[in-house]
């Protein structure tokens, strides 16, 4: 699967569609929640490999450090249900589609919130580039954003030199 | 909300919050609603027509009577000036009528006779809206829409509800011509729901025309070179989107009442129950118009999508032209919502709600809310357009019952995360990362570390990592 050096992997949809398995987020106050809580075994993919006697896929399984790795084949049928997993706060990757948000590991990442995006002193600094933020933490009177962008990125090295 | 005249600030005072607050009664008398506030003065929604002269006591006559604050920019003379344009007289006889010029296009948008045309249709509230639409939608004038000026006339026309149908006058039908009785020809639902209940062809064979037009501006690019918004073509195709996605709104709630299909609306409405006939045009029509935007429309706002995705990918350092191309996938994506916001939850399919999630969610990840100008990032779709669709879909994405398999759901949240994590991606064709979690602790799970280039891109190192 790791083919590209750059991470595009131009495979097919089907292939990728079936990478992650998500599962439901229980509990009355997590409707429409959804969070990848577990990955395919990487027995599956272990087996095929001794199976077939295939080196190849040997090969990428331990290029993977031996790590739990997807089994891209592998995957629900249409008659599976779907798994229910409790709402820990530590789920990796969540999407919720009450309001359409994406949360990474506990963090949402966002375009950053208008009424700082369009401060002036903000736009001094970054201009008018669209900037994703990460909201690390949030208290009556503060609220703390990691810039997560190039913009930031450049930003710290022109402060760094 | 400033309410106050802006030439004349202190016309309405600060007042106490509740006290602005609207209490809607019923007259029986009136048949109609009664609106007070602000310690109970009566409150109107347009100028008092019986103001008088505060210095000498008499009543303004009606031409010096001011104007509503936003007045519509489909009355006949918005663009005349005085004096007043009433009927079609006033118009031929007008030396010079504007062409709408547009700076940076040589020559007027409009010649003086398609000028003639449009502003005598004007003059007619009651009929104009089936002339307007065919007049843009006939003899090639669909690229005249790249006027904003003649973009708000034609919204105008199309979705202002113009003058309101009393209950008294319900099923009066004018005896003369022209009628003695003006409050006569208005409507109780506004006139694009009466135009479509009286005469659906009128309104749906032009907008098939406009759309089928508007496609036909596809140059092959999406931005000019050098340009920091669409090129004129994309911006005529994806104005032509939202004008048929929202009569589509108002064709999908006339069927879905009919069938008592309607989530909210369930009791008969006044002067609105559609006949055989008329039912199965509006069925007929909504067909053809979802055939073309679900199809070829859809299919052309994805393949902008990709385009846009190559050239980002091409570039990966110019930072100007991804925040560019990431402003304008966020319009595409807005865009590609609309097209989906009637879909049924039986209609449902894998390949539409990876649209819908994917779609969003690229919005509240990509896009920067309330920005104020377009230069600086604001829609072409009013964001709380987009709010109110998302109302409208995610109860029938959440309860949709293929959502509770294990199949679709990966590969509808897949998608999603795919779209909602690459720099501009549409979901169909530019799938070229799966993501790899490892299991770690137990019960964490975790992003590896080896993360690709372009979700790099928006997120920093350190956060990727972790």
């Amino acid at each position: 699967m790791s083919s590209s050096t750059t991470g595009s992997l131009r495979t097919s949809a089907a292939v990728l569609d079936a990478a992650n398995r998500w599962s439901v987020i229980g509990g009355h106050h997590s409707v429409g929640r959804f969070a990848v809580a577990s990955t395919r075994t990487v027995a599956s993919v272990d087996q095929a490999a001794v199976a077939s006697n295939d080196k190849t896929k040997d090969k990428d399984a331990r290029a993977d450090g031996g790590l739990k790795t997807i089994a891209a084949d592998g995957g629900g049928s249409d008659d599976e249900a779907v798994e229910e997993v409790a709402d820990t706060g530590q789920l990796g990757v969540e999407m919720d589609l009450q309001i359409g948000q994406m949360t990474l590991r506990s963090k949402h990442l966002s375009a950053l919130e208008s009424k700082v995006a369009n401060h002036c002193d903000v736009k001094l600094i970054f201009g008018d580039a669209t900037m994703q933020a990460s909201l690390l933490e949030k208290a009556e009177h503060r609220t703390r954003y990691k810039l997560a962008s190039t913009v930031a990125a450049r930003l710290t090295c022109l402060r760094r030199s | 909300m400033n309410y106050s005249d802006p030439e004349n600030p202190r016309d309405c005072p600060a007042v106490a919050r509740m006290d602005a607050q609207l209490k809607w009664g019923w007259s029986e008398e009136e048949k109609g609603y009664n609106v007070t506030s602000f310690g109970g003065q009566t409150i109107r929604c347009r100028p008092d027509p019986k103001k008088t002269d505060p210095v000498t006591g008499r009543t303004i006559p009606p031409d010096l009577l001011p104007t509503h604050r936003y007045p519509s920019t489909a009355t006949p003379g918005f663009y005349l000036g005085k004096p007043p344009v009433k009927t079609e007289d006033d118009v031929v006889y007008r030396p010079n009528l504007p062409g709408f010029d547009l700076a940076g296009v040589p020559g007027a948008i409009l010649s003086q006779r398609d000028s003639e045309l449009l502003i005598s249709f004007l003059t007619a509230p009651y009929i104009r809206l089936p002339l307007v639409l065919a007049f843009f939608a006939s003899d090639d004038r669909v690229h005249k829409l790249q006027s904003p000026k003649l973009k708000g006339i034609l919204d105008s026309v199309l979705f202002e509800p113009g003058r309101y149908l009393r209950l008294t006058a319900t099923g009066v039908i004018p005896a003369m011509v022209p009628t003695q009785h003006p409050s006569l020809l208005a409507s109780s639902h506004g006139l694009l729901a009466n135009e479509l209940h009286k005469a659906p062809d009128n309104v749906l064979r032009p907008l098939a025309a406009l759309l089928t037009g508007a496609l036909a501006l596809d140059t092959g690019a999406v931005c000019d070179v050098g340009g920091t918004d669409f090129n004129t073509g994309v911006d005529i195709i994806l104005y032509v989107t939202r004008l048929a996605a929202r009569v589509d709104n108002y064709v999908n709630f006339l069927v879905d009442h009919h069938h008592k299909r309607h989530r909210c609306v369930d009791v008969p409405l006044r002067d609105l129950a559609l006949s055989e006939g008329t039912l199965a045009a509006l069925e007929h029509g909504l067909a053809a118009l979802r055939e073309t935007m679900q199809g070829e429309l859809a299919e052309l706002l994805e393949e902008y999508l990709m385009r846009l995705d190559k050239e980002t990918a091409g570039h990966p350092g110019d930072e100007k032209l991804i925040d560019r191309n990431s402003r304008l996938a966020a319009d595409l994506h807005a865009h590609r919502l609309l097209l989906l916001r009637n879909v049924h939850q039986e209609e449902l399919t894998p390949d539409t709600a990876k649209v819908l999630i994917g779609s969003f969610v690229y919005l509240t990840t990509r896009h920067t809310w309330n920005k104020a100008a377009r230069k600086a990032g604001r829609l072409l779709v009013p964001e709380t357009e987009i709010y109110e669709l998302l109302t409208v879909v995610r109860r029938r994405l959440i309860t949709w019952p293929l959502l509770k398999k294990q199949r679709t759901l990966d590969r509808v949240l897949q998608t999603a995360l795919q779209v909602s994590s690459s720099s501009i991606s549409t979901g169909r064709w530019t799938l070229r990362w799966t993501p790899r979690w490892t299991q770690r602790n137990g019960h964490q799970y975790l992003l590896e570390e080896r993360v690709p280039l372009h979700f790099s891109g928006w997120l920093s190192p350190d956060l990727a990592s972790r």
